[in-house]
């Protein structure tokens, strides 16, 4: 058999409120899909693929005039949150990277009293709620733990499905409810893993020139 | 102009292209934040700050940005990146359509929220002596009536985190700018203060921005706990203090706790800032915090009944702050699910929290915390010991236990070695007198009970 080369790219899942399934997260879609009239901190928190990422560039991409910084790729400090008080909102993913150290809690400390006073929109992320947190500046902890707080929900076997199957047909895959059935018994519940494998089954689909069913998922994935 | 627009295309095409190219990560972190205008056929990008600019170079971001404009852009005429914002306007885009109108950068130039005032500021025995003070010097500074040739008072609202110290200022500046618009006037958050001084000192332009601040009639700066092991600042601060109260001019000050209490200040700064007025703010009692839910939902046009107010105020007992918190999400539940405020929707909303707040505060942590503060073993709590210095912390754990959790009295005595409900009632009452009696009883309580909320 002739094995067609698959392009070293894959097609970006892009991060926007459309693409987003949503399951029992109705309520914190709709309040992040509308702009904010005053200052205003929403702090979501949840486990790890459940999608708290996506929702927090679907926000930046949704608002003109929004900044992401991710926690975990920057060290916090006031050279590098510099002038982003000049946006109108700033979304900060994996706060808990900066918790803990005073001189980066101070740093932000001093990002969000700017925020505050110039009315923009402030978004983060966390593994917990702030209350679970521990902070090194009690003033930060405080403003934080005002913050209007959502548990982002994990998506139940039905809304794992619905997107599995929405990001099949913005590939342009088509997937049997068996096949989808199969893959998600087998793989696993974050999101981000859902979505790598299925980009894993595209390439191979697309290299070997084969749909995806039953037999195909096994032979690629090894069962 | 249609060569400009057609410019101003260019970049848009350009940041299509490389949302398409880049992970989101990439794209949301490096490209969003850049702001791209056409001067004389040079696209000029303007970052936030230096670290931006430089990955954006390091990543070879700017390389592909160049290509893509060129391609995009006829008469594209060269590429800047340089660190900047969009005067007046946030960068990232045009205002958004249909949004409300916010004015960003410089609208406020005294920095004062409007939202706060003495009007909407929740009176109780926690916080009365200190909204009488400040109200005093609003309305002194409103009549000019302290001036005649003496100086005024700074006041010092000191107080744990979250309980209103910030509305109280902002109030103050708010009410006098209210009765005398001219009034120069300026709300400074500490940390903002210290970035001035640091700056002006490398720049050289100290003189400049201390005459800027002394020539504000009402300073107001937020937060002095900040200034702690900033030897330079403090040296300013002082001079400015003296100069500002020399003026006629006046000072209000906040601080995290009482100033005597902050390491890293200097002596002759903690005496200045409780030489004039000093007064504290304490948490809010059960009434204060449902007092402040219903006002809270009143200014947001949903009404609060007592018994839901009293219901969130009985689990939620930080500070104004977290009260607030959990208000905007009630009300945000009841808008999304069209349903009215009722204890229902209450718990269906704030479920999370107070799951949190019970698995916070158990009755073994209660005992652990106070043991540590006594100085005794946890084990005594639960012992048959009779002894003052058992008794009395276990009289306060019983006490803080029965405040802070929703245990019955049975299951309070059960947990402190098999006691019987009788004796946790009478150790309730016993704190209750002694804290009425003895000021270092009640001290010990309230810092026990703040402690425990944190």
């Amino acid at each position: 058999m002739t094995l067609q080369l698959a392009l070293p790219f894959a097609l970006r899942q892009h991060a926007t409120f459309d693409h987003f399934v949503g399951g029992a997260n109705g309520e914190l879609v709709a309040r992040l899909r509308r702009p904010a009239e005053d200052f205003e901190c929403v702090w979501l928190f949840g486990d790890r693929g459940v999608g708290k990422t996506h929702l927090l560039q679907a926000f930046c991409h949704k608002h003109a005039g929004s900044a992401y910084i991710p926690a975990g790729r920057m060290r916090a400090s006031g050279g590098v949150l510099a002038g982003y008080a000049e946006f109108r909102a700033v979304s900060v993913d994996d706060l808990g990277f900066w918790l803990g150290c005073r001189q980066a809690e101070l740093a932000f400390f001093g990002l969000y009293n700017q925020l505050a006073q110039r009315r923009a929109q402030l978004v983060v992320t966390a593994g917990r709620s702030p209350m679970e947190m521990a902070f090194a500046l009690p003033d930060l902890g405080s403003r934080l733990r005002a913050a209007a707080c959502y548990r982002v929900a994990a998506l139940d076997d039905g809304d794992r499905a619905l997107l599995l199957t929405r990001a099949a047909r913005r590939r342009s895959l088509s997937l049997t409810p068996e096949v989808v059935r199969f893959l998600l018994a087998r793989a696993d519940r974050d999101q981000r893993e859902l979505l790598r494998l299925l980009d894993l089954l595209d390439r191979s689909s697309l290299a070997a020139q084969r749909r995806i069913t039953i037999p195909f998922v096994k032979d690629v994935l090894s069962l | 102009m249609a060569g400009s627009e057609e410019a101003q295309n260019g970049w848009g095409q350009c940041l299509k292209r490389l949302e398409e190219e880049l992970s989101s990560d990439d794209f949301n972190t490096w490209i969003r934040p850049l702001h791209g205008h056409y001067d004389e056929g040079r696209l000029v990008l303007l970052a936030p700050n230096r670290y931006v600019c430089e990955e954006v170079e390091r990543g070879g971001y700017l390389q592909r940005i160049a290509e893509l404009v060129s391609d995009f852009s006829p008469g594209f005429n060269g590429l800047e990146l340089t660190i900047g914002s969009v005067g007046g306007r946030a960068p990232g885009g045009p205002a958004r359509a249909g949004a409300k109108t916010r004015v960003l950068g410089g609208a406020c130039r005294h920095g004062l929220n409007a939202n706060m005032l003495f009007d909407n500021f929740v009176e109780g025995q926690s916080n009365d002596v200190a909204k009488f003070q400040a109200s005093n010097v609003a309305e002194a500074l409103a009549s000019k009536s302290a001036v005649n040739g003496g100086k005024r008072k700074p006041l010092l609202v000191y107080g744990g985190v979250g309980l209103g110290k910030t509305h109280l200022m902002h109030a103050v500046g708010n009410a006098v700018l209210a009765a005398a618009p001219g009034t120069k006037t300026l709300y400074v958050p500490s940390e903002r203060f210290v970035n001035d001084m640091v700056l002006s000192i490398r720049t050289g332009a100290i003189q400049k921005v201390m005459r800027q601040y002394r020539s504000v009639e009402v300073l107001l700066i937020d937060d002095i706990q900040f200034f702690a092991n900033k030897s330079r600042t403090q040296e300013e601060f002082f001079h400015l203090f003296n100069a500002v109260l020399e003026a006629g001019h006046q000072l209000v000050l906040t601080c995290d706790r009482y100033p005597g209490e902050v390491d890293g200040l200097e002596v002759r700064l903690k005496s200045r800032f409780v030489g004039g007025l000093a007064v504290q703010v304490q948490p809010p009692d059960l009434e204060t915090r449902a007092a402040i839910l219903q006002r809270k939902g009143d200014d947001e046009g949903v009404p609060i009944r007592d018994e839901v107010a009293l219901h969130i105020a009985k689990r939620i007992r930080s500070n104004v702050r977290e009260l607030e918190g959990a208000l905007q999400r009630v009300l945000a539940h009841a808008k999304f699910t069209g349903s009215p405020v009722t204890i229902e929707l209450v718990r269906r909303a704030l479920h999370d929290l107070f799951a949190l707040h019970g698995r916070l505060t158990t009755i073994e942590h209660i005992q652990k915390i106070v043991a540590e503060y006594y100085n005794i073993r946890p084990e005594d709590m639960l012992s048959k010991s009779r002894a003052r210095a058992i008794a009395r912390p276990r009289q306060v754990a019983m006490a803080l236990a029965k405040e802070l959790t929703n245990h019955s009295l049975p299951e309070i005595g059960d947990r402190f070695g098999g006691r019987d409900h009788t004796t946790v009632l009478y150790a309730r009452r016993r704190v209750a007198e002694l804290r009425e009696k003895y000021e270092d009883v009640d001290d010990d309580y309230k810092n026990l009970s703040r402690i425990l909320n944190k």
